[in-house]
């Protein structure tokens, strides 16, 4: 063959190999692309099946030799029944029969000169040795990866989707959500990445409270379906091509990403808008089309918000996915450049599940998206973290008293629900946030890693600032995008901003607060045990701090302030107290003592003393002890009374109808 | 008589039944006002009064979540109370319908020897009539309810539309039957007081026929005393957010009004028993009549 052919030939296979520089999202990388993705799937609607074939390219970002690689094949967590996800999820996630099971079967694993490395490869179950668990393969190479240098794999495979579960799956009437379908190679972390002391495989099984962890790269995936359907997925669509067998295979490209998922449907309504840079669009279930515009609006609401507060928002699309009825449990789900939220038809403009689910999912674009952090082990850095930020979107739009709800004079904000969900734990000492997702006692770990992370963010706010906070996110954002931080890596963020802004006004560091809050499992609760007013000045000797004298000639009463630690955790903490004749004192306390006593000699005595007045302390698990005034509030028991009396008159009338 | 003139003539009728309004009134008051006082004692000795000093203001999600979750036992056990007396209540009702009947079909004024007189010589009957009626009911609301509800949650749809529209069915569907046998039952008390029938299952069965032979003009009554009842609700509903009640003179304006709609919901009450007391003279055979 002659060279100039050769030339010609081989532009012509980078050209179809590689996409254009018009199909490059970014004019150079915004993350290390450890790896690259090219995969062409087929939908199979009647058997609900992919046939995959993926191409991956992974390489050694490390110094160490690696001579086995690991993959995550996440749809076997829902084989069987004895699989570590359906044993952990106590039956919860079981589906009925055979044919609403998932699965993923690997049909070759093959270097690009088609040497077979199936026969090599094996199950593993690192967390649990659970035998009948195979998310996870183990796959020795014939010889080890060299640091710096990359490897290819060709794979095919057929994947069985599950009936919807775990934010996968199918539900019938030809609703897809593709999420965690194709073979996804782990996370190698050499020593000192994270927390890792020697350099290995962070390829953990799929358990029921997991989600996810990968390395960021590049992906190319054509996926074909029948004509009909209306496809949607991570990444800019490039091409799309109509097939002599009635499908259409659609090319989605995508860079600095570390997950793909696509959904598809022939029911889906597409509406579409635009915020900057980013194409918003949003595939509406028919009977859902009226609520396009409470997605897209609340889309943008937190993009505006996470832009103006965090980082942001670099990709030139989002996607949003509204599931099928029967299909809850797809919905709620974050991947990159693309969620899912879920509706009802009749969804009245008061409760805001729609606008608060759409806000956390595009938050994850940042806080598991971007921050790419180890969901098995952390979830709190995304989860709570994307929580959080989640509490602060909705107040910020619909108010911090009805962001969750406002209907029919009933409202509660997003934070106080978010707050809630810890504080009425039945034991929130349980575990602490830093605990593996998997190993929380059943039932605990959404109040502790999304709710008590908002709270204790929230806190930490309250004592910083919330411009200091914002300074941390921004910080944080910065240095670690497109990265895998750890919660140490956090904290090291927050103590130097704090240090920057703050001096050592908190200490040398934040670490006494983290280690409280994120590592212990200790409760924060202060009480306003007593105030005792009495004529005349204090007795000459006594304990607690020194008198504050502040009389003019006249009665003089002293009045004595008892605030008690009940719980463990210690927080500096601000106490107000009024007087009778309408003056207030402040008093700041470092929260040590079990018990603390404060004096104020004044010509009026103390009427009402309160800690926290601004509810800076979030963590505060009880707000009802922390108050006390000299002489009760009456006229909030007889309103309430008085309420009660009415509705019970209503309810005896109720009671007469069969009478 | 035309429909439209027995619901003018029952108004006008109960409405000269003051005492007898406020005497009912008085037994509601009074039973609601034990459980009022019951929740008061609970909230001030629970020692976390000043907390709720916010809530003067309007509703304050965190306070009254911590409350309940750290000193709600006494508010619970006082709402447990409440459901007990409703049942209790409802004893109550069926046995004060006969002294309401008596009253209203003799045309006496108020007193509460007669008042007495009419609820002991009705009590058993009535008693008997409450719980053949709710049993009927339950039954026929389960079964209409359960089978829309089996079919909602099995039906293979794309939309929720499709199991939202068997759920509503079946909740229009149980409305109906629900009013058919408040008819049914109300008729039942009105016969017996006519007749003095002794039985009060054969009534029900009696009443049933007069309800579906005057299906429609029974059916307008009913709706249209409904509707005033239902009216007063919904106007305390718009009306009480405006009125915040962060003082002590508007709380007094509060409890005014509140009591305001509960003696106007006992006056439709009143009503509907007149109407019907009329209607079924109107429609019944001249002379005597059993029911058996």
């Amino acid at each position: 063959m002659k060279t100039s052919v050769l030339v010609v030939l081989t532009l012509a296979s980078a050209l179809v190999a590689a996409p254009s520089r018009a199909q490059q999202m970014f004019p150079a990388p915004l993350s290390e692309r450890v790896v690259s993705y090219a995969i062409d799937v087929r939908l199979d609607p009647v058997g609900k099946q992919l046939q995959g074939r993926e191409r991956l390219t992974w390489r050694n970002s490390s110094s160490d030799l690696v001579g086995e690689l690991r993959f995550h094949l996440y749809l076997n967590a829902f084989r069987n029944s004895a699989t570590t996800f359906m044993r952990e999820s106590g039956g919860r996630f079981r589906t009925p029969g055979a044919d609403d099971r998932g699965w993923i079967d690997l049909k070759s694993l093959e270097t690009p000169d088609g040497t077979s490395l199936l026969g090599r490869a094996e199950f593993i179950s690192p967390d649990d040795g659970n035998d009948s668990d195979r998310t996870v393969l183990r796959l020795p190479l014939p010889a080890p990866v060299r640091p710096g240098k990359t490897i290819t794999l060709i794979a095919t495979f057929t994947a069985r989707l599950p009936r919807v579960v775990a934010r996968t799956g199918f539900v019938p009437g030809d609703f897809i959500m593709a999420g965690q379908w194709f073979p996804k190679i782990g996370v190698y972390e050499p020593a000192g990445m994270r927390s890792a002391r020697e350099g290995g495989w962070n390829c953990h099984q799929f358990h029921s409270n997991t989600e996810f962890y990968a390395d960021f790269g590049v992906y190319d995936v054509n996926i074909t379906t029948p004509d009909r359907f209306v496809v949607g997925a991570t990444g800019l669509r490039v091409r799309e091509t109509r097939n002599s067998d009635s499908t259409v295979t659609y090319a989605y490209h995508a860079e600095d990403v570390h997950d793909f998922a696509w959904a598809a449907s022939p029911f889906f309504e597409e509406v579409t808008d635009t915020w900057r840079h980013v194409t918003i669009r949003a595939l509406m279930q028919p009977q859902h089309l009226h609520q396009a515009a409470r997605h897209i609006g609340a889309a943008k609401a937190a993009l505006d918000y996470l832009d103006a507060h965090v980082g942001s928002y670099p990709y030139p699309a989002l996607t949003i996915v509204d599931p099928a009825w029967g299909g809850f449990r797809a919905g709620g789900m974050e991947y990159p450049m693309l969620i899912t939220a879920g509706t009802f038809s009749i969804m009245p403009e008061g409760l805001r599940w729609p606008e608060t689910v759409t806000v956390h999912e595009v938050g994850h674009n940042y806080f598991y998206g971007m921050l790419a952090s180890n969901e098995f082990e952390e979830a709190w850095l995304d989860e709570g973290l994307d929580q959080y930020f989640e509490t602060r979107i909705m107040d910020d739009a619909f108010g911090a008293r009805a962001s969750q709800a406002d209907l029919c004079g009933f409202h509660f904000g997003d934070f106080e629900l978010t707050r809630a969900g810890y504080a009425t734990m039945k034991n929130p000492r349980s575990a602490p946030i830093a605990t593996y997702a998997w190993q929380f006692p059943r039932g605990n770990y959404g109040a502790l890693t999304y709710d008590k992370t908002a709270v204790v963010m929230k806190t930490l706010e309250g004592m910083v600032g919330i411009a200091t906070m914002d300074s941390i996110m921004k910080t944080y954002f910065r240095r670690w995008g497109f990265r895998h931080p750890s919660g140490r890596d956090f904290i090291a963020v927050v103590n130097e901003v704090v240090r920057t802004i703050h001096g050592n006004r908190f200490g040398n560091d934040m670490n006494w607060y983290f280690d409280q809050t994120i590592d212990g499992t200790g409760l924060c609760d202060y009480e306003l045990t007593a105030i005792d007013v009495s004529p005349g000045p204090p007795p000459a000797k006594g304990e607690g701090d020194g008198p504050k004298e502040d009389s003019a000639a006249g009665p003089v009463f002293t009045s004595t302030i008892t605030i008690s630690r009940l719980g463990e955790v210690i927080l500096p903490v601000e106490i107000l107290v009024r007087f009778s004749d309408g003056s207030t004192a402040k008093e700041i306390w470092d929260g040590t003592a079990r018990v603390k006593e404060f004096r104020h000699v004044r010509n009026a005595g103390a009427v009402w003393a309160g800690i926290d007045p601004e509810r800076k302390i979030a963590l505060d698990i009880d707000v009802t002890n922390n108050v006390k005034s000299v002489d009760p509030p009456r006229g909030v028991l007889w309103k309430y009374t008085l309420k009660v009396l009415f509705w019970v008159q209503n309810l005896f009338h109720f009671a007469a109808i069969f009478t | 008589m035309p429909l439209l003139t027995i619901f003018r003539t029952a108004l006008l009728r109960s409405g000269t039944s003051f005492r007898l309004i406020a005497a009912l009134y008085v037994i509601n008051l009074v039973f609601a006002g034990i459980i009022a006082l019951g929740f008061r004692s609970a909230i001030a000795s629970s020692g976390g009064v000043a907390a709720l000093a916010p809530l003067m203001d309007g509703f304050d999600f965190t306070i009254v979540s911590d409350y309940m979750h750290t000193r709600g036992d006494g508010v619970r056990a006082v709402m447990q109370t409440a459901l007990i007396m409703m049942a209790v209540s409802s004893v109550g009702n069926s046995v004060m319908a006969g002294g309401v009947l008596t009253l209203l079909r003799d045309g006496n004024s108020f007193s509460l020897r007669a008042f007495f007189a009419g609820c002991g010589a009705y009590a058993l009957r009535f008693i008997r009539l409450m719980l053949a009626t709710g049993a009927v009911t339950i039954v026929t609301l389960a079964a209409v309810l359960g089978l829309a509800g089996s079919v909602a949650g099995t039906v293979d749809a794309t939309s929720e539309n499709v199991p939202i529209a068997w759920m509503a069915g079946g909740l229009i569907a149980s409305a109906a039957l629900l009013l058919l046998m408040l008819m049914a039952g109300d008729y039942a008390r009105v016969m017996i007081v006519h007749t003095d029938a002794r039985s009060s299952l054969r009534t029900l069965l009696a009443s049933s026929r007069f309800v579906v032979r005057n299906f429609f003009a029974a059916t307008g009554l009913q709706l249209l005393m409904t509707a005033v009842a239902g009216a007063c609700i919904v106007l305390y509903l718009c009306l009480e957010p405006a009125l915040p009640a962060t003082s002590g003179g508007a709380i007094l304006v509060l409890f005014f009004m509140q009591q305001f709609f509960v003696a106007a919901r006992i006056w439709a009450r009143v009503a509907i028993y007149t109407g019907e007391l009329g209607f079924y003279d109107s429609r019944r055979p001249a002379g005597p009549e059993s029911a058996w």
